[in-house]
């Protein structure tokens, strides 16, 4: 019997350890590092690297995309720059009811706080002029029209860009009563003009928030107003408080002043309109923005049969890119959800880091290169795609300037591709 | 009957992960690395016997040799490391099915048959490169890790029939198919260039016959020669034919010598036309490929008549390296067997050491073998 027994444990001890053996090697571990080229599978994969000539055709440029007074930003560019741009601000009425409650006792002044969001380099002396404009200025106000309004009659504050201002400031001013002597007739609305000047001839810009932007400029109006109330009166007859008929010795009264701040109902920039492009030229960019729509016309063994690691869309420029001196313009390059022409919707890649952009600079002939790799490699995965790419300057309509490039109908100076890509055949089964 | 079936249950356990196994570092080469149709038998005797052996895949007159419905199966672990030019690689593991087998009689019939599976060419590797390319004019590192999952499977049908007393003669049809998942994702330093990531899958078929002799002299002596041709290895890359690969003819032969009744000897020799493939493989860039030789010899004692010992010996020569060294293969190999069921139920475990050189590396294997046949 106990012989028995030993010879079952151990056989059940042989049975355990087989077990563990088996499962221990069960684990699979194979990653290892290949040695090229006595041992690398991947030594026919070839990357070619091809500039295609007439890859782009059918390409137009249509505008009318984000007029300037929807854009996120506003422009104004230094008086006699090329262009040169005027802010126009009209702000919401303000009421005649009493402020938090409270009666007003006095209107004492005004306060501008203008949001800037870029500027040109301040060190060059500029100065941001403050204009007071009529308030029937509107979207359909033109730069002609506003000569009549930026004169050193209407110019109400001066402010000098400070040396230190940053990104996403804010400028503020404060202007007496009288720089809006007719604000009660203009039944408490009003509207400003921003222009900007260079002390010493320098040129410059700055681009100011909108409404329609996340950092609009405000306008405020800082009243004095009762503070305290009667002691005698109860809650009930605050409303048809009589201030007069009230005994001075039974009521402490006090004054503060408040402000009351409002954000525009309307606000535009303007500026002359550029000359006419060359007949071969495609736009993008300025207000109303211009965007450009470029057809993709690339062999097939590119689109369907290889895997695109790079491509890069070159652009060659017809003229000196336009625009405010010094600024820079970011180029975007969309894919299509439908190509449909001009009003072809933009297709929303969910990882905005594979979007092509690229900065041009203004006064720049230079060829521009935008990677448009993100676009292509979906052509391949997504065969309804059409291989079309639209190109536009972000914030569409916040700038006045504007890239022009040759189209295909230049032969010499058309658009092309750069590609780098891998042909998925053949590859290295049996090598 | 209940441990039997414990076994097979982790047979098949194990099976389940097979496939994603790097068997060689040599399966990245030409068609892959090529298997052996050997049962855990026969590797513990260095596949010695697999001319003469009823489990293996390499002679179909062996099939005669089977009296009764048989199934079997067959699992193999292997722990490997290497060392090529860029340096060693250690703990590497493994684990797949390369066999399988079901047998009989056709009833009424003095015609036994046979249907296998076995592992033809391995082609499952998981390689990690990083190379340096000049694109647009500039130096981009690329990372490459390439993966290739699957095998080139040889299912065959096979028939054996005693045509005089002791001679015993047999053919098989070879059916090769197969597939590979392979992927290759390469990665570049510079991020203008967005990663690539090809996945595709590579179908194989081809078609063989192979015909066989079983010559038994004596109940100590026992003689088996085969013949097998292949024709060419269709390659599809989803599913877009592309490359057509000449798979050679294989002459074997071997002995079975008992001695005495608990000692057996056996050998097998098998040459190979590995080198019709090298027109093919040139054509597109591919490893070269040589002629090949194996010479397997085992022994086993079955003193007490229950647990029989076997050790063996095995040198073989593979076909394709990308020098003009053609790499070699030396296993030493300890297997035991035992009955299970009052004998319905045979385990075999097999032990190998592996050494390949050649070709520009250097691999050693260790290599567990677990197979189990059921007489139902």
């Amino acid at each position: 019997m106990t012989r028995r027994r030993s010879r079952a444990l151990v056989r059940a001890s042989l049975w355990l350890g087989l077990s563990l053996v088996v499962m221990w090697s069960c684990r699979e571990d194979v990653v290892a590092p290949g040695s090229c080229p006595e041992f690398c599978p991947t030594r026919l994969v070839r990357e070619i690297d091809t500039l295609f000539l007439g890859s782009i055709v059918d390409d137009s440029s249509y505008v009318g995309y984000v007029p300037a007074y929807s854009a996120a930003f506003m422009e104004a560019v230094s008086e006699g720059s090329a262009p040169e741009s005027r802010s126009l601000i009209r702000y919401i009425s303000f009421t005649k009811v009493i402020v938090e409650a409270r009666e007003i006792l006095s209107l004492d002044s005004f306060q501008l706080d203008l949001r800037v969001r870029r500027v040109s380099d301040p060190t060059v002396g500029l100065e941001l002029l403050i204009y007071r404009l009529p308030v029937a200025v509107d979207t359909t106000t033109t730069f002609t029209d506003t000569e009549p309004w930026f004169q050193d009659s209407t110019l109400i504050a001066t402010i000098a860009v400070p040396d230190s201002l940053g990104d996403d400031s804010t400028v503020s001013v404060v202007l007496p009563l009288s720089a809006f002597p007719d604000f009660v007739a203009d039944s408490l609305t009003a509207a400003v003009g921003v222009g900007m000047r260079g002390v010493s001839g320098g040129e410059g810009y700055a681009h100011l928030g909108t409404r329609d932007g996340t950092r609009p400029s405000l306008f405020s109006r800082w009243l004095t107003v009762v503070d305290t109330v009667p002691l005698v009166l109860d809650s009930a007859e605050l409303d048809t408080l009589d201030l007069d008929s009230i005994p001075a010795d039974s009521m402490v009264v006090d004054t503060i002043q408040v402000r009351d701040a409002r954000q525009p109902d309307m606000d535009t920039y303007v500026f002359v309109a550029w000359p006419p492009r060359a007949a071969e030229a495609l736009a993008v960019g300025s207000a109303p923005a211009w965007r450009s729509l470029l057809r993709v016309d690339l062999p097939v063994y590119v689109t369907d049969s290889s895997d695109i690691s790079r491509a890069t869309l070159y652009l060659v420029p017809s003229e000196a890119v336009r625009g405010a001196p010094g600024d820079t313009l970011r180029l975007r390059a969309d894919a299509l959800a439908a190509d449909v022409g001009a009003k072809s919707p933009l297709l929303a890649f969910p990882d905005t880091s594979a979007t092509g952009a690229a900065d041009v600079f203004v006064g720049s002939t230079d060829t521009v290169a935008i990677e448009v790799t993100h676009i292509l490699k979906a052509l391949r995965t997504d065969t309804l795609l059409p291989a079309s790419i639209m190109l536009r300057i972000v914030p569409e309509g916040s700038q006045s300037g504007q890239l022009r490039f040759w189209s295909s109908r230049n032969t010499a100076f058309a658009p092309s591709l750069h590609v780098t890509f891998i042909p998925l055949f053949p590859r290295p089964e049996p090598q | 009957m209940r441990r039997c079936a414990t076994l097979i249950a982790l047979l098949l356990a194990v099976a389940a992960t097979d496939a994603a196994a790097q068997v060689s570092l040599y399966g990245v080469l030409g068609v892959g690395y090529v298997g052996r149709p050997s049962g855990v038998h026969s590797r513990s005797l260095g596949s010695g016997l697999d001319a003469t052996d009823r489990e293996s895949a390499l002679n179909p007159a062996a099939v005669g040799d089977i009296s009764r419905l048989t199934v079997a199966a067959a699992s193999i672990s292997s722990f490997r490391s290497y060392t090529v030019r860029t340096g060693t690689v250690e703990e590497l593991r493994d684990t797949r099915f390369p066999y399988a087998l079901i047998a009989g009689v056709l009833p009424g019939t003095p015609i036994t048959f046979a249907a296998n599976y076995s592992i033809y060419a391995e082609r499952s590797f998981a390689l990690l490169t990083v190379d340096t390319l000049v694109l647009r004019g500039d130096t981009v590192f690329v990372a490459d890790e390439t993966t290739s999952i699957g095998a080139i499977a040889d299912i065959r049908g096979a028939i054996g029939w005693e045509l005089f007393s002791g001679v015993v003669v047999g053919g098989a049809v070879h059916i090769l198919t197969g597939s590979t998942q392979e992927e290759l994702n390469r990665v570049y330093s510079d991020s203008l260039y967005r990663p690539l990531a090809h996945t595709s899958q590579v179908s194989y078929s081809g078609l063989g016959f192979s015909l066989g002799i079983l010559y038994a002299r004596s109940r100590k002596l026992r003689f088996g020669v085969a013949f097998r041709s292949d024709n060419s290895l269709k390659t599809a890359r989803d599913s877009i034919p592309s490359l057509h690969t000449d798979l050679p003819i294989t002459v074997s032969g071997g002995m079975q010598y008992r001695p005495v009744p608990r000692v057996m000897f056996t050998t097998t020799v098998v040459w190979s036309s590995w080198s019709d493939a090298a027109p093919d493989l040139a054509a597109v860039g591919g490893a070269n490929a040589f002629d090949t030789w194996s010479v397997g010899a085992g022994l086993e004692l079955n003193r007490s008549g229950k647990v029989p010992v076997r050790l063996g010996f095995r040198y073989a020569q593979m076909p394709f390296s990308n020098t003009p060294d053609q790499p070699r293969e030396l296993d030493l190999a300890l297997g035991v067997g035992f009955r299970a069921a009052g004998g319905r139920a045979l385990f075999d475990i097999g032990l190998e050491r592996a050494k390949r050189d050649g070709g520009g590396a250097s691999e050693r294997a260790w290599q567990l073998s677990l197979g189990v046949i059921i007489l139902p």
